[in-house]
């Protein structure tokens, strides 16, 4: 007997209410009204707590709390935005190399699920840590977790382009995707080491078979580094032609493309979500930043990412424009583990040692400078920050050392200059201590000034330990960094802070803390009972009881020090777009947007 | 002299030969891991990591195998032949995607050396003229001056401050010329200002240098004691005898502008051949670099070519005493 | 009173003949700063910033100290003046961090010149060698190498070096090797005319016949005469070397990015345009200041020391 995903989570549903207990309804700030009811995924009855409107500063982290206005929708329109990279791509969905080709892919193919996103859905929430379905329109979990039977949802057409020309996608473009996706996708080795192998065993269902059950799988099958995007069978079969031409199921098709130069997409009116309101969405790729900024200025472009320190220059260049607090990622954390070569010898086998590597430094002082705190909080506008833990900050299960969350262990992460003095006394090093540190330098060993500026910013606090706990940068190249920290962990000393990716918390645990992934240097059988756990519960609330757990384990271990928070990225949006709130995690919902008429270069 | 003309291009084959060999091991000699195992490392290592026979397949398929000068020769071959391999990051032929660029930046580095002269050339004349006086001082001046200033300085600026006070930005996206000459010309017009404000001071100094000493010459002092205005002796006598150590400059100038265009392309998002060559340089795609570095070379080689040939064509006396 | 004329002639005679080196060299100088000003003023250019750097962070000149470089902790507090303006007690400002601009700066310029220097010796060293070797000694070696040097010619300097930093990273040396070389090969070109010429001259012959060696000859002879040359391209190579520097750096090709060279700080101020234009204005200015000097400079030294130049000029 199968037990229905949907039914679990209906089962155990919990009203908004006291999902908001739960997290304590903290760190996401504004006044929202609560809608007694449900008043869920349709979007009605929330109050807008707070407005996109010109000028106005606005946190998509209150994206939810917008209301849907498809009914006053006005139909076409160009959207622009623009693009950094300088990097040619890729088409074939399979051979993506990078994160660019990755994004492009996105565009023109979909995904099984997505994440549920919509008017009502609080981030922080059990229905905003939930998967729905995309391409599939039901998932059915067995009882052991060990299968997940995926169904065809109907009238689902690829692009009107030829050879497929419209047709409507079948169960054996599934098969033949997934076989060629287990193949030779670039992205799929993690996916294969989660899935054992696919079946379809009538026209309308694909089944997983897991090795292991797994809420992560659940969660990151939406993942651009991890999950299959559908593609036609005539594509799957002549790779040749996948390389040259983009035909997916998802609402943008592929209109115009000059490499460097720009990327042009027309609505695919078939779309199997309805109709998209935009017409066309321009991506002209512009790598130089004055180039971005000027476009932004004489409106032909929608949306910039300045200089965090410029924010404030650019709101005054442009005041009409919306100044926008950037989601913060819920599912990865910086950490920054050791290596291990001589794990059985060096100073930091101790967790003495580590916890004092961990309090030499104002983390706290370090994020706050960096996320330009105090100049935004001067100008009223409170930036969400949250210093680095072990697990990400998601309030389902985040618990804040720097308000005493973890108990006694809380102390373990806070600076203070004299207990190191203490702990490193007690584990046997009081004249201190030596050790690499590993960065990541980029591919030619340049990164940008903003990134060295703010290593240094967290370097010089062990340079100022009195010489206690002595840090020794070693800057790498991108290559020898993945061979050396990446791949193999085989290097002495620390890595810098560098973040987890992946769409789900699993990634980081499994990866960094489990002995049973090849990073980990202080591999512990209890941690793994702990993290098995945590991927095994399907149902949120467990599941966030699980890694509290890691969490307080880990705040008395400290196997991996924590590194940097994590803070609102600000950007800059014309306020010409309506409907942003069912933006998911790739380009989905982006359907349901719609461009508001008096817009200038609405033509493009 | 057509014998110098054949003896000049037939020489051209070995020096390319010679010249690709030298780029050949420059790249490939030394480095410690070879190129297909640090480009897939560094943009997909997971994938390296679970699929052990993937380096081996992408070093057949890109003919990275067996010894240096094998190697080499394939290489050659493929190149010689038009097959120019694949990107490593696209996938697509890199003839196709260079092709599209090649006009792109030739007509950057042209049309910027026809600006640089349309300013110098009158400025120089006018220097040239008025030698040592007020005039003189000055544009010889502003001409140090400018050649102190990089183009690509310039540029930045000149972009940011075009934004700021004037709310103006270049055209969001290229265009071709014969797509939307208006909005083309629009998108050239501040690179290639760019190029021309940058370049002229050197060419400005030149031309009053040779200007003034085609005006020692005998036949000025004939002509002026003929009785004959100043502006035809400066227009039909001076001007015809400096027009070919121009040739020389202009030969030198060319292949300048081409390689400096790459930072140029990079400011002002122009899909030229030197945008090109540095995002494959930066995403490690070394099939796109080994290539267009030779293309690079080449188009040199081949302006230099024809600068030494017209230089020789135009100036008998120098055939003559031209050697090898 | 014939002692009195005896020695006011020997006092003379004194003065119009300085003996020691070092007093040869100031009244070189002096000359040259007389009747080549602008060269003078080039050369003051150029040569500012290339004694700040060499003598560094901390150099104390009376009226203004260099501080020292800011890469140490105790030289800045997080988040305490950032991004200030220039002011009397930072004249470049503060950067990003706070830190000091000016010693950024007098550091950074510090590699930048290594380079320039290196490849100034190494280019010269090549060239040098090169073009003595094969215009004087060797016709057939003259030949191949002829050749040889035009297909390097061919190679483009920054395509080049884009390529190879691609290759094995973006370090100094490989920098150094990679314009030393290039340049080193193009400059035997017109050393090499330059040469021959030279050879041709009849005192070269004479030399010859009284029985001096060829490499007495080369030392005493040819040297000397080519030597300007040389020299003119050291005053340029150090420009150039910074200029290219900070071209790769723009493009995102800069060397260690560690090290404040004036490329990297250019590279890193673009963003900071609208708010801190003065991150971009200062290195520029260096680098405006070095190419500007280094031109000067070099014209009025070729004017000087070229035996054939008629002074047409430039």
């Amino acid at each position: 007997m199968t037990k229905s995903y949907w039914n679990s989570v209906l089962a155990n549903r919990i009203s908004r209410r006291r999902a908001l207990a739960v997290t304590g309804g903290t760190a996401l700030g504004s006044a929202l009204l609560i809608a007694c009811g449900s008043g869920g995924e349709d979007g009605g009855g929330l109050e807008v707590g707070s407005e996109r409107a010109p000028g106005s500063v606005f946190f998509e982290r209150d994206n939810y709390a917008l209301k849907d206005t498809s009914k006053e929708a006005v139909p076409d329109g160009v959207h622009t935005t623009p693009i950094e990279d300088n990097s040619t791509e890729a088409f074939d969905p399979y051979l993506t190399v990078d994160p660019t080709s990755d994004r492009i892919r996105d565009h023109a193919y979909e995904y099984l699920m997505r994440a549920n996103r919509g008017p009502g859905i609080q981030p922080g929430t059990p229905e905003y840590a939930t998967m729905v379905g995309n391409l599939s329109d039901n998932l059915e979990i067995a009882d052991d977790g060990l299968q997940f039977a995926f169904h065809l949802r109907p009238n689902v057409k690829f692009h009107d382009l030829p050879p497929v020309s419209g047709r409507v996608m079948d169960i054996e473009d599934w098969r033949l995707s997934l076989d060629r996706y287990l193949e030779i996708a670039t992205n799929s080795p993690a996916f294969k080491a989660d899935v054992d192998h696919v079946t379809t065993p009538d026209a309308n269902t694909m089944i997983f078979h897991l090795k292991a059950p797994s809420a992560s799988l659940l969660n990151r099958l939406a993942d651009y580094n991890y999950a299959p995007t559908i593609m036609p069978k005539e594509l799957a079969a002549d790779p040749e032609l996948a390389k040259t031409q983009m035909i997916g199921t998802n609402f943008y098709v592929l209109d115009n493309y000059q490499p460097s130069v720009t990327r042009e997409w027309r609505r695919f009116d078939e779309y199997w979500d309805g109709k998209p309101f935009i017409a066309r969405w321009h991506e002209p790729i512009i790598p130089e930043y004055a180039n971005r900024y000027s476009q932004f200025i004489a409106q032909r472009i929608q949306s910039f990412t300045p200089e965090p320190r410029e924010v404030f220059q650019v709101r005054s260049d442009a005041p009409q424009a919306i100044l926008i607090g950037n989601m913060l990622n819920l599912t990865s954390a910086y950490r920054m583990f050791f290596g291990k070569q001589e794990i059985e010898t060096v100073p930091w086998r101790d967790r003495r040692v580590r916890i004092a590597m961990q309090r030499a430094v104002d983390w706290p002082a370090v994020n706050k400078f960096a996320a330009n705190y105090d100049k935004f909080q001067a100008e009223g506008i409170e930036v969400e920050l949250v210093d680095g833990t072990h697990v990400p900050p998601d309030p389902l299960y985040h618990l804040n050392p720097w308000k005493g969350e973890l108990g006694k262990d809380s102390e373990n992460y806070i600076y203070d200059l004299a207990a190191v003095k203490q702990l490193l006394e007690a584990a046997g090093y009081p004249d201190g201590f030596d050790i690499d540190m590993l960065f990541n330098a980029g591919r030619t060993g340049q990164p940008p000034q903003a990134t060295l500026d703010f290593w240094n910013t967290y370097t010089r606090y062990y340079d100022q330990t009195n010489g206690l706990v002595r840090v020794n940068p070693v800057h790498l190249t991108r290559q020898e960094f993945f061979d050396r920290v990446v791949y193999a962990a085989d290097f002495k000393g620390i890595q810098m802070s560098q973040p987890s990716s992946g769409t789900d918390v699993d990634y980081l645990l499994f990866r960094n803390y489990s002995s049973k992934y090849h990073l980990t240097a202080f591999p512990d059988p209890e941690l793994d009972r702990i993290i098995d756990a945590q991927r095994e519960a399907f149902d949120p609330q467990e599941r966030a009881e699980y890694i509290k757990d890691f969490q307080r384990y880990q705040a008395k271990e400290f196997y991996i020090l924590p590194g940097q928070g994590r803070w609102n990225t600000f950007e800059f949006q014309w306020d010409w777009v309506r409907n942003v709130m069912y933006r998911g995690q790739n380009f989905e919902g982006r359907h349901k947007e719609w461009l508001i008429a008096d817009m200038p270069n609405r033509d493009g | 002299m057509l014998d110098y003309t054949i003896r000049r291009v037939a020489l051209l084959v070995p020096t390319v030969i010679v010249g690709s060999v030298i780029l050949f091991l420059a790249l490939r000699l030394l480095p410690p891991k070879d190129f297909v195992e640090q480009h897939f490392i560094a943009n997909s290592p997971d994938l390296v990591l679970s699929d052990p026979g993937l380096l081996d397949r992408q070093r057949k398929e890109l003919g990275i195998y067996g010894p240096l000068h094998e190697q080499y020769f394939r290489w050659m071959s493929g190149f010689i032949t038009g097959d120019w391999g694949k990107s490593l990051v696209s996938q697509r032929p890199i003839s196709e995607e260079l092709v599209h660029r090649i006009p792109v930046s030739f007509e950057l580095s042209f049309i910027g050396l026809f600006f640089t002269w349309v300013i110098s050339f009158p400025l120089g004349v006018i220097a040239a003229v008025r030698q040592d006086r007020p005039a003189d001082y000055v544009l010889r001046t502003s001409a140090y001056a400018l050649d102190a200033l990089p183009s690509f300085v310039l540029g930045i600026f000149l972009l940011t401050f075009l934004a700021v006070n004037f709310r103006w930005a270049p055209p969001l996206t290229y265009s071709n010329l014969w797509d939307d000459p208006i909005r083309h010309a629009g998108i050239m017009l501040l690179p290639t200002l760019v190029i021309a404000v940058s370049s002229s001071g050197d060419l400005i100094r030149l031309t009053r240098t040779f200007l003034l000493e085609v005006l020692r010459q005998d036949y000025i002092r004939t002509a002026r004691s003929k009785g004959l205005p100043e502006h035809t002796v400066l227009l039909r006598h001076a001007m015809r005898n400096i027009a070919l150590p121009f040739i020389t400059i202009i030969g030198f100038q060319l292949p300048l502008l081409l390689t400096s265009s790459v930072i140029l392309e990079n400011l002002f998002s122009l899909p030229g051949m030197g945008r090109y060559l540095v995002s494959a340089a930066a995403s490690l795609d070394y099939p796109v670099v080994m290539t267009t570095t030779m293309f690079f070379g080449i188009v040199i080689l081949v302006t230099q070519l024809i600068t030494d040939l017209s230089y020789a064509w135009l100036d008998p006396r120098v055939s003559y005493a031209k050697g090898a | 009173m014939t002692t009195s004329i005896e020695q006011s002639d020997l006092e003379l005679w004194k003065d119009a003949r300085p003996r020691t080196l070092i007093a040869r060299i100031i009244s070189g100088l002096i000359t040259f700063g007389r009747r080549k000003p602008l060269g003078a003023f080039g050369g003051i250019l150029l040569f500012i910033p290339i004694i700040l750097s060499t003598f560094g962070p901390g150099l104390n000149l009376g009226i203004v100290t260099v501080p020292r470089l800011t890469q140490d902790s105790e030289d800045y507090t997080l988040g305490e003046g950032v991004l200030e303006g220039p002011s009397s007690s930072h004249i470049m400002g503060r950067d990003t961090l706070g830190r000091d601009y000016f010693a950024r700066i007098v550091e950074g310029g510090r590699l930048s010149f290594i380079i320039g220097w290196g490849v100034f010796a190494l280019s010269s060293v090549i060239s040098t060698t090169l073009t003595i070797v094969s215009a004087y000694f060797i016709r057939s070696l003259d030949l191949i190498l002829q050749r040889g040097i035009e297909i390097v010619g061919f190679l483009p300097e920054l395509i080049l070096l884009v390529a190879i930093f691609s290759i094995y990273g973006a370090t100094p040396i490989t920098l150094i090797v990679t314009l030393g070389l290039l340049r080193g090969f193009n400059s035997s070109r017109i050393l090499r005319s330059l040469v021959i010429q030279v050879r041709a001259m009849p005192y070269i012959e004479a030399a010859h016949m009284i029985g001096a060696t060829n490499v007495r000859v080369i030392a005493r002879h040819i040297l000397p005469q080519v030597g300007f040359l040389i020299i003119v391209t050291a005053t340029n190579g150090l420009a150039q070397a910074v200029l290219v520097e900070s071209g790769l750096a723009i493009i995102g090709f800069g060397l260690d990015p560690n090290y404040p060279t004036l490329g990297n700080l250019l590279n890193g101020s673009r963003q900071f345009l609208r708010t801190a234009p003065y991150l971009a204005l200062f290195p520029g200015l260096v680098i405006f200041m070095l190419l500007l000097g280094s031109r000067l400079l070099g014209d009025a030294l070729r004017d000087v020391l070229d035996p054939r130049q008629r002074g047409s000029g430039r």
